[in-house]
């Protein structure tokens, strides 16, 4: 069967939900990020996906403006491990 | 079946094969290294959608740029004493259920309006017109983003002084 829009939106939802369950089941704060960018690649295929079948590049314009999504680093992140990062950037710096 | 549907199907089946050993996976390396993969075949799907600049900036920003960071900070963290307890009891069933509600409401929503769509697509997905598209229509857009990643760089840095001054 050749695969059309459907096939495509099907595939972006799947990993999509494969991310909000990462995010909401895993308790490690790097797996969750991961999880994050499953969800951001999903929604990215969906909008190529609408883009293509729908004979327009606006969609696939504003999917350029969010595929580049800046690296995870959120201040809970870093607040949580901070006494570990603080104690290797002195190592760092000593070297 | 022509080999571009043949295609699909097995870039299909990575993705979702490697998206779920993302969230498997024991180890935060072993995590980041099948989120590439899922990025490679994520890639994939996009040259068969002719998204053929979309495709080369997937696998240079996030295969590249954004894994070398991930890399990086588990490096940085020391991640052992999670590795236990990878999923929360509570959190299982909040997720199952949610990600249910979600795969019901897609396919139902997809069942009771067909989306009318083209079986053959005509659309090219050149990289000229879509930068002129950026840099014309969409160019206050292309400029926020980029104050946004500013604002983050900036953000991160004061996050990361501990005292000022």
């Amino acid at each position: 069967m050749t695969p059309g829009l459907e096939h495509y939106l099907a595939v972006s939802v799947l990993l999509f939900t494969l991310g909000l369950f990462g995010v909401i089941a895993r308790r490690n704060v790097l797996v969750i990020y991961m999880s994050l960018e499953l969800m951001l690649n999903a929604a990215n295929l969906a909008l190529v996906a609408f883009s293509r079948y729908n004979d327009n590049l606006d969609d696939r314009s504003s999917s350029f403006s969010s595929s580049p999504s800046p690296p995870p680093k959120s201040p809970s992140a870093w607040r949580s491990s901070s006494r570990s990062i603080a104690s290797g950037r002195r190592r760092m710096w000593k070297t | 079946m022509a080999l571009p549907d043949i295609l699909f199907y097995v870039f299909a089946a990575l993705v979702l094969l490697c998206g779920v050993m993302v969230l498997l996976s024991r180890n935060p390396v072993t995590s980041a290294m099948f989120l590439v993969l899922t990025i490679a075949s994520l890639a994939g799907l996009f040259v068969l959608l002719h998204a053929f600049f979309l495709a080369a900036v997937q696998i240079l920003v996030y295969a590249g740029a954004v894994m070398v960071l991930f890399l990086f900070v588990i490096m940085l963290l020391d991640l052992k004493a999670e590795e236990l307890r990878r999923i929360k009891k509570f959190g299982l069933g909040a997720g199952l259920v949610s990600v249910g509600a979600l795969v019901a409401i897609f396919f139902r929503s997809l069942a009771h309006s067909p989306l009318n769509a083209p079986r053959t697509p005509t659309l090219e997905g050149a990289t000229a017109p879509l930068g002129k598209l950026l840099f014309t229509q969409y160019l206050l857009p292309f400029e926020i983003v980029s104050v946004l990643l500013l604002v983050a760089m900036v953000g991160v840095i004061l996050l990361s002084k501990k005292d000022l001054k």
